[in-house]
């Protein structure tokens, strides 16, 4: 039987995803701008927040409406509350992104400007992240979201590494000490990033098993 | 039928010869039933319907009537109501033939009409044999015609579709059709690969589901919108396994025939990562080629204008020096001139002169070529002979072990060994070392011509940029195969396998 409920819930699943795609590219966008070390190409990166801030509006409407005129409940209503959360992530995300390709561009007006081979791997593993944080909300799929919260201690620990590396550049005098704290904000950025995906994975299993697994917790709600 | 008529005309004359008698057919049921009761007043009736006539008898009497044409009007009635069953009975049976038959016969052929699928049935041989011309006959005529069209028409769209289904599938394309909702419409199998669709009906999917790049969206916004066909820009970027893909993204508007309303767009996905591939290595060629040619030339060119110099100013105490660089560097480029003449001949064909190989000699002239003093090399010799082209076979050797040479630091150790794998009636000559070791990453790439492990050649080793290149082609002209186990910092293994006939 067709509702009237899961046709907005799935405009409301397109909004978001849309959204989602928009930062998955600016994401990529500074990957390869950095991998280039291009910074032309670096400033079009600003340019998808524009889209993601509207879109955040957009998805923020919809739920209220919704909500107003559907009065969703059990895995309707867990799927709307975890898309508002969802939404605030993506939001965070897209800014996270940006300043991480502001203090790229600075970072790259120093005379050093290659990057430890860390971050190509940390950027590959938030990359990876992000990705199928938002495939396992397309499918549903609660073991995909394990698997990136998994993924969440690799970028931990690239980040635990990259921070020293950029420390003991900056003691040894190899790298500026503004060029260094540029990048450790960029470390720090790409490492957030990480963990707004972990808490769009978290929500997945949240819709699919109604378990609240936040902050350690376990037990069935 | 004489009979009644017969009757009647006489029941009718001595009617007319009694006064009083009375004809109205109003009182006919009450007296008919009064006469079935025996009274005095007898009336009966019958009333005969057959092809449009009407005849009416009535026998009407006071009590004054015979017994004899009592009787007889008794059995005229009974005649008269007998036949009338008769009549009503052929009636209705013609009725049935002319009419419900033939309906119901139509009823039946409809509904068969809506059953799917045609072409397990034919209906050429259940036409109704109606003879004679009239309007039932051109009806079921009509509606053969176009049950035979429709069957038709519903067979050559059913193979169309086979048609286009296998088409679809074959395809190396990805294919996706969206509607103006941007809702999916249809999508072929390699898009469900490509893109990680579910078992899904089109119908329950989204298309953000299976496509978030913001490009290809906002191509197909653009295409629904304005009706035309469009490229994504760019391309598509896919991490498909783990493996890096690019698709080059056309969309082109479905419109409805009669109106040219846009109802749809369709997207073709090409996969163009090998072409990526290809274009990246020209590019790479090109730089390499260009480098390995002109570092020598630049260093002879400045070498004889400084030797040119030095001879106008009369100090020609270091030009020796300066042309024996020239002269190196003159070597460097005859020699990769050389090999890549050695390379082309291979890649075109040449054809191998096999002769009996001594490994122990063919490993101490090249030996005695390369200079390796600051090197420990260790030979071993498990095979005396083998068939091979020792030109061929010499080359390989050299370029290995002038590799080993030059990027193993010195005073370590370099093993050349020449094994028989009877297993596989081969013999294998490996050239193993304890150095640098190389990362995996460039493993794939390290038999290309002019490829580099260090881009950015700070390093200055020499060599021609092509001796592993030449030494994998050498292999696959014997018909055997190069084989790289390397590790960053665990050395490097290069085992060549030449097949030998039984």
């Amino acid at each position: 039987m067709i509702r009237h409920v899961d046709s907005d819930l799935n405009s409301l699943k397109d909004l978001l995803l849309t959204m989602g795609g928009q930062v998955e590219k600016s994401l990529s966008r500074l990957d390869d701008s950095l991998a280039d070390s291009d910074m032309k190409s670096l400033q079009e990166v600003h340019e998808f927040e524009a889209d993601i801030n509207r879109l955040h509006l957009e998805v923020d409407e919809s739920c209220l409406v919704l909500l107003a005129k559907q009065a969703p409940f059990a895995s309707d209503l867990r799927l709307v509350q975890s898309v508002v959360k969802i939404n605030t992530d993506l939001e965070r995300m897209g800014d996270l992104i940006v300043n991480v390709a502001s203090s790229a561009e600075r970072y790259l007006r120093f005379t050093v400007r290659v990057l430890p081979p860390q971050w190509g791997q940390m950027m590959e593993e938030v990359r990876w992240m992000v990705s199928n944080s938002l495939n396992a909300f397309v499918k549903l799929d609660p073991a995909l979201s394990k698997q990136v919260l998994k993924h969440d201690d690799i970028v931990d620990c690239h980040n635990t590494d990259l921070t020293g590396v950029f420390k003991e550049r900056m003691k040894s005098q190899s790298i500026e000490i503004d060029a260094g704290v540029e990048a450790l904000a960029m470390v720090k950025c790409l490492e957030r990033l990480a963990d707004h995906s972990t808490n769009i994975a978290e929500e997945v299993i949240f819709i699919v098993t109604g378990d609240d697994i936040r902050h350690g917790r376990r037990q069935s709600v | 039928m004489e009979l009644v008529t017969e009757l009647s005309t006489n029941l009718e004359k001595r009617k007319m010869r009694k006064k009083g008698a009375v004809l109205s057919p109003s009182v006919f049921p009450t007296r008919l039933f009064r006469w079935f009761l025996g009274k005095q007043i007898l009336t009966a009736g019958a009333l005969l319907i057959a092809l449009d006539i009407c005849l009416i008898i009535w026998i009407e009497g006071r009590g004054d009537l015979s017994q004899d044409a009592r009787t007889l009007a008794r059995e005229v009635v009974f005649l008269a109501l007998f036949s009338s069953f008769v009549l009503m009975v052929s009636v209705s049976i013609f009725m049935a033939r002319r009419l419900v038959i033939p309906l119901g016969r139509l009823i039946e052929k409809t509904r068969r009409l809506r059953k799917f699928p045609f072409e397990e049935e034919d209906y050429s041989h259940r036409e109704l044999a109606f003879d004679e011309p009239g309007e039932w006959y051109d009806l079921e005529r009509a509606l053969n015609k176009l049950g035979r069209d429709l069957r038709m028409k519903t067979i050559r769209l059913s193979r169309e579709k086979t048609e286009l289904r296998t088409i679809m599938s074959a395809m190396n394309e990805a294919i996706l059709a969206v509607t103006v909702e941007r809702k999916p419409l249809f999508y072929n199998p390699e898009f469900a690969l490509l893109f990680g669709v579910e078992n899904k009906a089109a119908d329950d999917l989204l298309i953000s589901e299976m496509i978030r790049d913001p490009a290809v969206l906002g191509a197909y916004e653009k295409c629904l919108e304005q009706g035309q066909s469009t490229r994504v820009e760019g391309g598509l970027a896919l991490d498909i396994a783990g493996d890096s893909k690019f698709f080059e993204v056309s969309i082109s508007p479905l419109k409805k025939k009669h109106n040219q309303e846009v109802y749809g767009a369709v997207a073709v996905f090409t996969d163009i990562t090998d072409l990526k591939k290809a274009d990246r290595l020209r590019i790479d060629f090109v730089g390499n080629v260009s480098h390995e040619l002109r570092t020598p030339l630049t260093s002879i060119k400045g070498y004889l204008q400084t030797v040119r110099m030095d001879i106008e100013e009369n100090r020609l105490g270091e030009c020796s020096d300066f042309l024996n660089i020239a002269e190196g560097n003159v070597d460097r480029l005859k020699l990769l001139v050389d090999d890549l003449l050695d390379l082309s001949k291979i890649e075109s064909g040449d054809r191998l002169r096999k002769t009996v190989v001594n490994t122990r000699e063919l490993t101490e002239g090249v030996l005695s070529m390369i200079e390796s003093k600051d090197h420990v090399i260790q030979m071993n010799y498990s095979v005396d002979e083998f068939t091979a082209d020792s030109t061929r076979v010499e080359q390989v050797l050299r370029n290995l072990l002038q590799n080993s040479v030059r990027y193993v630091p010195k005073g370590r150790n370099i093993w050349v060994d020449w094994l028989q794998d009877q297993s596989k009636n081969q013999v294998c000559l490996r050239v193993k070392d304890n150095g640098p070791g190389i990362p995996a990453k460039h493993h794939t790439r390290l038999f290309e011509r002019f490829y580099r492990i260090d881009e950015s050649r700070a390093r200055d080793v020499g060599g021609t940029g092509i001796g592993l290149s030449l030494v994998k082609h050498i292999m696959l002209r014997h018909g055997g195969n190069v084989i790289l186990n390397s590790r960053e910092g665990e050395g490097a293994e290069f085992i060549c396998e030449f097949p030998q006939e039984q």
